[in-house]
């Protein structure tokens, strides 16, 4: 798997303001001479699709960013990386300040940076950067390791991700036309979220509620588990989970037709026992 | 129970303790000087009868009749007159019953005894009731006083409160130092704005800590500190912020609570345009509005904030748990949800205590109604009862 490409180190910048952005990649190009900077994106959606439009080698990405902060563009990266080929990018977390999150970085980064970023600590990670290049990442050992890294974090800087548990819920209320249809929790096979409202699938209908995926996952019972950054299954309906030749995971359900995706962050859920 | 059969027990023998003092020294006067009237003991059991009868029919007429509103003078007048006349022959008869003798005197004043009677019967009336008056009317100017400055008070709290949030936005971690980091970015790529943001911020800590000592600002002093912050805001997010503020001429030399716009502003940065990608553009005008739609009451200075940023259409949900003061008549019961936990119900807050239910407060969202996002803010403050409403909270601490 390592082929060694005498290769120039390419970076992205996430960074919703624009100063501090030009200020970033001023400071890395007097401290890094070789290293090019890909793009700089300002908000979430770019970043994510400039990551695996470009496959840098290194992400700065901020934290607080519009549309999507800067852990869950990591996460919807590593869902959708995609297969064979340069494995993901080193990530760099910049952040103004999180209370409790530095700790989390400590421990789940491979590095995080906070603004404003002093030369001498972004000195510190440019070193620690070319190390972990030098060592040329294998494809799909990086990919677990972030996915192992990710979860804490997304746990740590996300709490909207991660609602306090509410009393579960008996029945969906779902508006169609114009009657509300009440869907038995029992009856769900699976949620998909959408843009802004979640897709909810019985074995034999599709209902369209508008909340959001994590506050309708808080008011459901533990026989449903996260499969996916969009969705959630019914662990009951479940009847195998197949690996395909890349080794991408997917959940045969007991009565849809249809297969649901294991993104890499949740694969743990199906290891033989 | 105990407690509360207490306090109506407490008050009906102050009653009965004065009468009974009252009309003993008003059968010790009558005694003297009409010997007719048979000696102290017949006439002090006369004058405490008719006494006691004289405030059981008016004080029960009283509650009868008025509960607890203010009662007409001339109702009350009236009430007094037919409570003493009713009293006079209650009590008669009941100091018959008592002291075993006739009750003539009522039909046949052959002792010339019914005129000075019924005269300290009058005065004894008279003087209670004047009794009674007075303690009621200081006491309801007391109440008056004590709202007053329980409400001079609320507002004084609100704006402490309005400055400590404002002291705490400015020292949020993120905003902090956010701020911090592109002042160190532009000192290296751009001296001359890198001044230009420390001058920013220097006039907008100054203004904050200036607004403690003051809970009154000028339109034009509360615009220049919103400037202060959107220019730092602006720098910071480039070109995703543009701003505009319109304060009419007329409007800069009004008085207005300080600071009272600023978590408005802020709301329209962190909520609006913070999370729109492409950003937005802010808007804040202020001018007088003379002749107000729904009565007459007076000229008034008209706010708008708006910014065309993400809006709260789809937070819809959240929002409608929100509560909403009804004396401030939104026009929709929509709130932004605020993430430092302050925001719209401050703002409303600090209204209801400057001005009662004087003041409006109207939140659209979408702005304009055919846009996806967006978000209109209008207030409107009554400007006579901004200049009156210092004046009697001064008169109230004197």
């Amino acid at each position: 798997m390592n082929v060694i490409t005498p290769h120039l180190p390419r970076a992205l910048i996430a960074e919703d303001e624009p100063v501090l952005a030009e200020a970033l990649q001023t400071e890395l190009a007097a401290l890094w001479p070789e290293l090019t900077i890909a793009e700089i994106a300002h908000d979430g959606a770019s970043a994510l699709a400039g990551l695996l439009a470009r496959q840098p080698d290194i992400a700065f990405l901020d934290i607080r960013m519009p549309g999507m902060s800067g852990v869950e563009v990591a996460e919807a990266m590593l869902e959708d990386w995609p297969d064979g080929g340069r494995p993901p990018p080193a990530i760099v977390f910049v952040t103004a300040y999180d209370a409790h999150a530095v700790d989390a970085f400590e421990l789940h980064a491979t590095d995080y940076l906070l603004k404003p970023v002093s030369r001498d600590r972004l000195e510190r990670t440019v070193a620690r950067l070319r190390r972990h290049l030098n060592t040329a990442p294998d494809h799909d050992a990086s990919l677990e390791d972030l996915g192992r890294r990710l979860g804490p974090l997304l746990a740590q800087l996300q709490p909207s991700r991660h609602p306090p548990p509410q009393p579960p819920l008996r029945q969906i209320t779902a508006a169609v036309g114009n009657s509300v249809r009440l869907i038995t929790v029992d009856d769900v096979v699976y949620l998909q979220a959408t843009d802004k409202y979640v897709n909810v699938v019985t074995a034999t209908s599709e209902a369209l509620v508008r909340v959001s995926l994590n506050s309708l996952m808080a008011r459901l019972d533990t026989r449903f588990a996260q499969i996916h950054r969009g969705t959630v299954v019914n662990l009951d309906q479940v009847a195998s989970a197949e690996r395909d030749e890349n080794g991408r995971l997917s959940l045969v359900l007991r009565q849809r037709r249809e297969r649901l995706a294991v993104s890499r962050l949740y694969t743990h859920l199906f290891k033989p026992m | 129970m105990a407690h509360a059969g207490r306090t109506f027990l407490k008050p009906l023998l102050t009653v009965g303790a004065t009468t009974v003092a009252l009309c003993t020294g008003l059968a010790v006067v009558l005694a003297t000087l009409v010997p007719a009237m048979g000696g102290f003991v017949i006439t002090w059991v006369h004058a405490v009868a008719i006494g006691l009868a004289a405030q059981v029919f008016t004080r029960g007429g009283l509650h009868a009749i008025w509960r607890d509103r203010q009662p007409h003078p001339a109702g009350l007048i009236a009430l007094c007159l037919a409570g003493m006349a009713a009293a006079v022959w209650t009590g008669a008869h009941l100091a018959g019953l008592v002291l075993g003798i006739p009750i003539d005197w009522l039909t046949r004043d052959t002792e010339g005894i019914r005129l000075p009677a019924l005269l300290a019967t009058l005065a004894g009336t008279t003087v209670l009731t004047g009794i009674g008056w007075v303690r009621n009317h200081t006491a309801h100017l007391r109440l008056l006083a004590e709202l007053e400055q329980t409400r001079a008070a609320a507002a004084a709290r609100l704006a402490d409160e309005a400055q400590l949030r404002l002291l705490r936005a400015q020292l949020e971690p993120h905003m902090l130092f956010n701020t911090l980091a592109t002042l160190r970015a532009l000192i290296g790529q751009n001296p001359a704005r890198a001044q230009d943001m420390l001058d920013r911020i220097v006039s907008f800590m100054r203004a904050t800590l200036d607004g403690s000592r003051t809970d009154i600002l000028s339109v034009k002093d509360e615009f220049n500190v919103l400037d202060d912050y959107l220019g730092l805001m602006a720098i910071r997010l480039g070109s995703r912020l543009s701003y505009r503020l319109l304060p009419a001429e007329t409007a800069l030399h009004l008085p207005m609570p300080a600071l009272l716009l600023q978590p408005l502003i802020e709301n329209a940065v962190r909520h609006g345009i913070e999370p729109a990608p492409a950003g937005g553009h802010i808007e804040v005008r202020a001018d007088i509005d003379a002749a107000e739609a729904d009565g007459a009451e007076g000229p008034r200075l008209r706010i708008a904030v708006s910014d065309t940023g993400v809006g709260f259409e789809e937070e819809l949900d959240h929002a409608a748990a929100l509560t909403t003061r009804p004396a401030l008549r939104p026009s929709a019961p929509v709130a932004r949800p605020t993430g430092n936990g302050f925001g719209l119900d401050a703002v409303r807050a600090r209204l209801g205590a400057a001005y009662g239910d004087q003041a409006t407060l109207n939140v659209t969202s979408p702005w304009p109604p055919s846009a996806h996002g967006g978000t209109l803010i209008e207030l409107a403050l009554p400007i006579r009862a901004l200049d009156a409403a210092p004046a009697t909270a001064s008169s109230v601490r004197r």
